[in-house]
């Protein structure tokens, strides 16, 4: 009987050091998560209007909705992420009615490649659209394309492992948005904006988006693909 | 072996049906679950909660309005198995919390602390997010072990943590469920 107590304390004990070792751990990464957070103070954060890009990509900016509007809603976004095509399934899709489509927001989309090399290719192909005018058209088929070829049937795992955006591909979908394929391939095949997007890298870093998607609206920072109630919370704040 | 096995976890499940036949925790295991849900969902976005509830000027209604607003869109922010994993570990949570109290207010006893409780949560929190797109606590780690991106596992990580954390909070159901089993029937002896 004692010898059974004694097995039974020492497996309590443990099991009680492993979950403290679990709960600190977890604490650490939490902790250390908001370090990098709270490193930003509020001066870096961008504001209304104010981009936090500088360097370079500012004139080609990729923008839907009317460039003038008053709040800017920044978006640091890799067309292979699945969360990022929540959102733009799910709350972007409010966001534009409501606020885009009427003159009161505009989206302002920078690339953050993450996933996989190809994210990158389609990075650039983001700036090659814009160029020629139909970067909505070409945002939208690009997560319109991974999302009925993968992630609709939860092929997530193999959506974000294979080379889905070859040159090939991206210039079908820019086709299709209205923009000359030729001079679109060459733009590709040339990596004609390969500075804008390592720019736009930069100023994820300059702005601590760590993952995507992460929005920014005023000076708030918003993880992960939120309801559209975060959002339309935090845009009329900047409309008031 | 296995049927004293099996005995022991009818009579743990029993053992729980009873105490949440009880209204107070009934109600404390789902004030446990909205509020646990609540973190796990929230943990991301701490600072954008702050700021709304204490620093902007909307109304109350508009503020819970906001949080309860990730409880909605709990489908549409992550992936259907993993949005069930996160519902599945809170309803195990709550009912864990209320078997703690009830155990806790009649035995005053540390042996109900169950470490794997706490063990089961760090695991949930850790488990939110998008593991893959570096939208998740555990970024900062597995960027500096180099094992961030997509792959296979960072994919599933998400779902597997939240996995782990239920299975954690079952062991610790058990152990409280045989102790609620304890405390029941020296009650009955004494009444």
């Amino acid at each position: 009987m004692p010898q059974t107590k004694q097995t039974n304390k020492r497996r309590n004990i443990i099991l009680i050091v492993l979950a403290v070792l679990v709960v600190l751990a977890g604490t650490v990464f939490i902790v250390r998560n908001r370090q990098q957070h709270n490193q930003q103070s509020s001066a870096d954060a961008p504001t209304v209007n104010t981009p936090a890009v500088t360097e370079g990509s500012t004139s080609n900016a990729l923008i839907i909705g009317n460039p003038n509007a008053p709040v800017t809603i920044v978006e640091y976004g890799d067309f292979k992420c699945p969360n990022c095509n929540k959102l733009y399934r799910g709350a972007l899709r409010e966001i534009k009615k409501n606020y885009i489509d009427t003159g009161k927001a505009k989206l302002e989309f920078r690339n953050l490649p993450y996933i996989s090399p190809d994210s990158r290719t389609a990075a650039e192909g983001a700036y090659c659209a814009n160029a020629q005018g139909v970067f909505e058209a070409y945002h939208n088929g690009v997560y319109d394309y991974i999302w009925d070829s993968y992630y609709r049937e939860n092929k997530v795992s193999e959506g974000e492992s294979t080379d889905v955006f070859t040159v090939q591909t991206l210039t079908d979908i820019a086709t299709q948005a209205g923009a000359d394929p030729a001079e679109f391939a060459a733009c590709l095949n040339q990596q004609t904006y390969k500075d804008a997007v390592t720019a736009d890298l930069k100023a994820s870093e300059r702005d601590k988006a760590t993952g995507t998607p992460t929005v920014f609206i005023g000076n708030q920072r918003i993880i992960g693909a939120q309801p559209y109630t975060v959002y339309s919370t935090l845009i009329e704040q900047e409309l008031r | 072996m296995a049927s004293l096995g099996w005995l022991k976890i009818q009579t743990a499940a029993k053992n729980t049906g009873k105490v949440l036949l009880m209204p107070a925790y009934a109600t404390t295991a789902v004030v446990g679950m909205f509020v646990v849900m609540g973190v796990i969902l929230w943990s991301l976005n701490l600072d954008v909660l702050r700021f709304v509830v204490f620093e902007s000027g909307i109304s109350t209604y508009d503020k819970f309005t906001f949080f309860i607003s990730v409880y909605r869109g709990i489908f549409s922010a992550f992936g259907n198995l993993q949005a069930l994993s996160i519902i599945v570990f809170s309803i195990l949570f709550g009912i864990n919390l209320a078997l703690l109290c009830f155990v806790l207010l009649r035995k005053r006893s540390r042996k109900a602390l169950t470490g794997s409780s706490v063990a089961g949560l760090g695991a949930a929190i850790l488990g939110g997010g998008c593991i893959a797109c570096g939208t998740s606590v555990l970024t900062p780690l597995l960027t500096s072990l180099g094992v961030l991106g997509a792959t296979a596992l960072t994919s599933s990580l998400g779902v597997i943590l939240n996995i782990v954390g239920s299975i954690l909070i079952i062991w610790s159901l058990y152990k409280l469920g045989l102790l609620v089993g304890t405390i029941l029937a020296k009650q009955a002896q004494a009444s």
